[in-house]
């Protein structure tokens, strides 16, 4: 399996995930054969089976578009491909599978005197290419069993690569929140508390969004996992709305806006008394200007509130990120009887209504 | 702006970017936000900041300035045209990124200066320093 932990680099990490770090459970290996001539077909087929009869199993289909169709239908590990098909040619035919599966290793068979478009063909993506009547079984087998190892590593070091990707923009990101938190505090147990609610409250959403595999988050669990670190007072908050998902991209703006907002409730807000009560609902609203996604924030039963002499980060949190990453509007009422928060965001595709 | 070299009077030091003016396209407003204090405390002005691609080409043909610092990953946006536009302008370009590479950039695009996240400030000040020093942006082809 992936031995992060003892390696050093990714490069000998992705080493490991050679032949042999595979389970052998994923044999034998399902070979889409395309090839129009039937003796060629039935020649690869026999030099395949003497080699191993439990290794690979072969179907075989003469023209292109059978195979793009099979192909669609998924479960192939390798395709083994002729160029010249009754319905396709050349390149064309290599590149048409690798459109349809790009995740599936093309190998190309070719005539001898015909090799430089396989080669072409192997620069265009294709994994590898043999040449018909100067291949034999086992270097079949080499081959199509690399090509199916190949494409594998190919997938795990774009993985990793991205991997890299999210550390370092997750680094930034806490390295960001540390100097806007610290900007805005007065003492460092002020800090202290400010910052770790905020990394909790982004902890919460990441380890989520994670879970749904990056799929976006239903808007009522986002509530609570914005407002989750205001537990002891939760059953202070309501939170109903039209069935919405966040997209993934901007579940980290309006999670942490709504964190700002409880943060503030549970210091200066209704949720420093035990009759306080916050209202969360939501909605889609479609206008003369479009649609947006409306979140109202309604505090009731807590403290006169103030309007603040100055704002802290959380309202600028709350104001300036709204608009910056969603195009949306933020209007926050310091009522006396108690702070009103109304999130307008545009919809564009990136919340989409549930169904 | 000032020459660094002169700029070290005794009990009195100028910041070291003082005089130039910077925008920063991130999609990220916390890093964005941040990123300003940073330029800001080295002297910087700072000439505003940009969340998307159509609100970076904006900015770009509305405010001044010397240096633009453009992540290359804005939210799975291309961020080509922008990059191109700043070339168009005579500008100098500061990529940031968390990738390790470049090669998400056409080839045309990638001969620019990059920091990695999250960005050293020494390194920014540096790669600001000598970006600016250059004779002239590189000619638009």
């Amino acid at each position: 399996m992936i031995r992060v932990g003892r390696t050093n680099d990714s490069a000998s990490t992705v080493a490991h995930i050679g032949p042999h770090g595979r389970a052998d459970s994923s044999f034998p290996l399902n070979v889409l054969l395309v090839e129009d001539n039937p003796a060629d077909a039935h020649l690869i087929r026999e030099l395949l089976r003497a080699v191993s009869a439990s290794m690979f199993v072969i179907e075989w289909v003469d023209r292109l578009d059978l195979a793009l169709s099979r192909l669609a239908e998924g479960n192939v590990d390798v395709v083994l491909t002729d160029l010249s098909l009754p319905d396709s040619h050349g390149l064309e035919t290599a590149l048409a599978l690798q459109e349809r599966a790009p995740k599936v290793p093309v190998v190309v068979l070719t005539a001898v005197d015909d090799d430089n478009v396989a080669v072409e063909a192997v620069h265009l993506g294709a994994q590898d290419y043999v040449i018909k009547g100067q291949t034999d079984g086992a270097l079949l087998t080499r081959t199509l069993r690399y090509a199916v190892e190949r494409k594998r590593a190919e997938g795990l070091e774009f993985l990793l690569r991205e991997l890299d990707h999210r550390v370092k923009n997750t680094l930034a990101t806490v390295q960001s929140m540390a100097d806007l938190t610290l900007n805005s505090s007065s003492s460092l147990p002020d800090f202290a508390v400010a910052f770790r609610g905020r990394l909790g409250a982004l902890t919460r959403l990441y380890e989520e969004l994670s879970r749904t595999k990056s799929a976006g988050l239903d808007l009522d669990r986002l509530v609570e996992l914005a407002v989750g670190a205001h537990e002891a007072t939760s059953g202070q908050i309501s939170a109903s709305g039209d069935a919405v998902k966040i997209s993934s991209n901007w579940v980290r703006s309006i999670g942490m806006a709504l964190h700002e907002l409880a943060t503030n409730a549970t210091r200066h807000g209704a949720l420093t008394k035990a009759a306080g009560r916050v209202a969360v609902t939501w909605s889609v609203e479609t206008t003369d200007t479009g649609r947006f996604l409306r979140i109202h924030w309604v505090e009731s039963g807590g403290p006169a509130v103030a309007t603040p002499l100055v704002r802290g980060s959380g309202t600028t949190l709350i104001e300036e990120a709204i608009a910056y990453e969603t195009g949306g509007t933020v209007r926050m009422r310091f009522d006396p009887a108690g702070v009103t928060c109304e999130i307008s965001i545009p919809v564009t595709g990136q919340v989409a209504s549930a169904t | 702006m000032n020459d660094p070299e002169d700029s070290m009077i005794a009990g009195n030091e100028t910041p070291a970017l003082a005089g130039v003016s910077v925008i920063v396209v991130e999609d990220n407003f916390v890093v964005a936000q941040s990123l300003k204090w940073l330029l800001e405390s080295f002297g910087c002005t700072f000439a505003g900041m940009a969340g998307t691609v159509d609100a970076a080409l904006g900015l770009i043909d509305s405010v001044d300035f010397d240096v633009a610092i453009l992540d290359i990953a804005l939210d799975k946006e291309d961020v080509a045209p922008v990059a191109t536009r700043i070339r168009e302008v005579g500008r100098r370009l500061i990529y940031v990124t968390g990738y390790g590479d470049n090669e998400m950039l056409p080839e045309h695009l990638r001969d620019y200066p990059r920091l990695s996240k999250p960005v050293d400030p020494d390194r920014l000040v540096e790669t600001i320093l000598e970006t600016v020093s250059e004779a002239a942006p590189p000619a638009p082809s």
